[in-house]
């Protein structure tokens, strides 16, 4: 029973990543970006709560002033600044929605069956914290994907955060014994990040008058 | 073993550049007109002055530790310490004039000018913490920090070239470093399950004795991300995509600061992680040999057809740098000692060659193609000398610092039979030479150049001496060290030593 509320949650997750990598219209991805981070936090919180690891209450705090509340709100001012439409991605929709099926599929089961082979405790290997392991995997997975496949700045920014979302949930999944100070440096750091990157891209707006990636080629030499 | 230490000391160093940041921006926020280029340079020297009195008690045979034991001072971190400030206040000093006569030309606003100051200060805040943390997680961060730090300084100009320059470099490094951070997750993760008693899992300076019990198969991905985020951090091929770019259109002295501080701390963390894993693994050895080797040819082979002098020193840095992973990646004594040497080496000469770009460019109005300049030996003599001292020595000739310690890493190749890798290194070593001697034949000595865009011959002459202070240090330093390189012994036997003590050879000797 216990195991189903994280189990659902990862696969929740997983849909509000395809579905912000996905959709054209950026405040609706971020709008999405939001969902996921909310759920993000939910994961951990639900961790605290089963594996009664009452210190994880505090990174969920962190996780929540940083991913629910900075993370979007950034992204929301900027986004208002820019075009609301995405550029034209590499791809098309079509072979797009497709690939991405086909990814996050391969990637959830590969790492479910495999997960023995990263997983250094007995605990991973087991429901639900092996399912999470897998989202988790899978996320990273998509947040790389949107980098390597999306040419607009926003949506290129949404994908480094996806990542790192990933690998927080490899944190959580693997080692939740990790010390307060160090969780708030990374959650933080990752914030940091974000506010630069877009601040840079805001300049490359008024600049270039466009948020492609592609339009950025003075020094390909 | 060593006697550890408690002291305050190495927080200061972190502490006092950040506050001096903060302040020195809140200054520029009220308007009030203060000094800063003095006021950044006093806290500077003061820095300087207390990495130099920290890294003294670390030579005497101390380890000084601070807040706990969360932050840990060896040989390496004294080391890395005493270069960072003392390159950081060189390259302030020459920032001076440079900044103040790019401001006069209206390329940048007063107030921006305090924001670079602060940047400065922030940087050299970020790479104190880097280099002092005890903690494997707190290492990302802080290498993250200084990452971000910069990442305005790239982009300071706000041109279209400098903001794609700065947008490439956050997204290219923090990408990369997020593999490096999943990587270390990985390593933390294992580290918790198979410690033995009273082992703290993130301590770097204990996580050697976990390295033999991870298994295999988790210890080998983990490696394989680490490396490529720190090569990425590092600018080695294939992850280098931002570092031509960045160093190019940073400004000049920020060009040194990247070039000569920030590519570093890749090496640095690699050092204090990966490198611990090389006497377990051989893998890992051959992993980093392939990568350093593609890394070198195809740096300074993109170096020998750039026309942009910046951009020539910027990809010969992804050659040079690969040296420094190489020696490192091999983990023995020989190997981590000359990558070590390599550092130190590498960041005098190439803040050496920038700065001498940066008075190049300061003389003639902002041109730095090779194409367009030529002749300027007979005006600027010291420049040329300079410039010609660090041209030799990056390629490796005696008796200039650089070719002890190539010749080091060599040695260290082959000690562990990687002929091939060591016949690569050998031949970028000559190609390097010839690339630099080339270019600096034909900036300072060729006929004046009559093209469009090259700078009028009678208006140049020698910079001022604030500008030439730096650079005429630096090029004495690489002779100094060139001929008598046992006065560095101490300090690079320590750093050496603080490596490997973590997987408990500290004792072993050469």
């Amino acid at each position: 029973m216990e195991g189903n509320i994280l189990v659902t949650l990862s696969l929740g997750i997983l849909i509000t990543s395809v579905v912000a990598v996905e959709l054209r219209n950026l405040r609706s991805t971020t709008f999405f970006y939001l969902f996921h981070s909310i759920l993000l936090f939910s994961i951990i919180t639900a961790y605290a709560y089963l594996f009664k690891n009452p210190s994880l209450y505090l990174w969920s705090a962190t996780c929540f002033l940083t991913k629910i509340i900075v993370i979007p709100t950034l992204l929301f001012q900027f986004a208002k600044r820019f075009p609301s439409k995405e550029h034209r991605p590499v791809l098309g929709h079509g072979i797009s929605v497709l690939a991405i099926g086909v990814l996050v599929v391969v990637f959830f089961r590969l790492f479910q069956s495999y997960s023995y082979l990263l997983a250094p405790n007995e605990v991973a290997r087991t429901e639900p914290v092996r399912s999470l392991l897998a989202g988790a995997f899978t996320v990273f997975g998509l947040g790389l994907w949107a980098l390597l496949t999306r040419r607009d700045v926003v949506k290129t920014v949404l994908g480094l955060a996806l990542m790192e979302n990933g690998v927080h949930l490899v944190l959580l999944a693997l080692a939740p014994q990790l010390s307060e100070t160090t969780m708030i440096g990374i959650l933080t750091n990752v914030a940091a990040a974000v506010l630069i990157l877009l601040y840079i891209s805001s300049n490359i707006y008024q600049v270039f008058g466009s948020t492609d990636s592609a339009r950025l080629s003075e020094l390909k030499r | 073993m060593s006697e550890t230490v408690s002291s305050a000391l190495p927080l200061v160093l972190v502490v006092l550049p950040v506050l001096g940041a903060v302040f020195t921006a809140l200054l520029s926020l009220g308007r009030v007109r203060v000094p800063r280029h003095s006021l950044t340079l006093v806290i500077l020297v003061v820095e300087l002055a207390l990495a130099v009195r920290l890294a003294a008690t670390v030579w005497s045979g101390h380890r000084v530790v601070a807040v706990g034991e969360a932050i840990s001072v060896d040989g390496l971190s004294a080391l890395m310490s005493v270069l960072v400030a003392f390159m950081v206040t060189l390259i302030t000093i020459q920032s001076g004039r440079y900044m103040a006569k790019e401001q006069a030309k209206g390329v940048f606003s007063e107030g921006r000018l305090a924001l670079y100051y602060s940047l400065i200060l922030l940087f050299t805040g970020t790479m104190m913490w880097t280099v002092t943390t005890n903690n494997m997680l707190m290492l990302f961060v802080a290498m993250e920090g200084s990452t971000l730090a910069t990442a305005l300084l790239v982009a300071f100009y706000r041109s279209r070239a400098s903001l794609e320059a700065g947008y490439k470099y956050v997204l290219l490094v923090v990408v990369g470093m997020t593999f490096a951070l999943f990587g270390m997750v990985l390593i933390f993760a294992a580290a918790v399950q198979f410690r033995p008693e009273g082992i703290h899992a993130l301590r770097l300076t204990e996580i050697g004795m976990v390295a033999p019990r991870i298994p295999k198969n988790i210890a080998l991905l983990a490696m394989a991300f680490m490396t490529a985020g720190f090569a990425t951090k590092a600018g080695l091929v294939p992850f280098h995509a931002w570092l031509p770019d960045a160093h190019s259109e940073a400004p000049t002295p920020v060009s040194a600061l990247l070039s000569g501080l920030i590519i570093k701390l890749g090496a640095y963390a690699l050092s204090r992680t990966v490198t611990i894993f090389a006497p377990t693994y051989h893998a890992v050895i051959v992993f980093i040999a392939i990568l350093s080797s593609a890394s070198m040819l195809v740096g300074i082979f993109m170096a020998l057809v750039q026309d942009d002098l910046k951009r020539m020193l910027a990809f010969s840095s992804v050659s040079q740098i690969s040296y420094v992973f190489e020696g490192l990646g091999l983990g023995t004594y020989v190997g981590i000692y000359g990558g070590l040497f390599h550092v130190v080496n590498h960041t005098i000469v190439k803040a050496l060659l920038f700065m001498s770009v940066g008075a190049v460019m300061y003389a003639t109005g902002g041109v730095r193609r090779i194409s367009r300049l030529g002749g300027l030996a007979k005006k600027m003599p010291i420049t040329a000398f300079c410039f010609f001292v660090g041209a030799l020595s990056l390629g490796g000739l005696p008796p200039f610092n650089g070719f002890v310690s190539k010749f080091t890493i060599f040695l260290a190749i082959g000690e562990e039979r990687l002929y091939w890798a060591m016949a690569i290194s050998i031949v970028t070593g000559l190609l390097t030479l010839a690339c630099l001697v080339w270019a600096a034949y034909r900036v300072f000595w060729r006929k004046p150049q009559n093209v469009e865009g090259a700078p009028e011959q009678s208006e140049l002459r020698e910079v001022p001496f604030s500008m030439r202070f730096s650079i005429v240090v630096l090029a004495l330093l690489c002779i100094l060290i060139g001929v008598y390189p046992h006065i560095l012994h101490p300090a690079l036997d320590s750093a050496t030593r603080a490596v490997l003590a973590i997987w408990g050879r500290g004792v072993a000797t050469p």
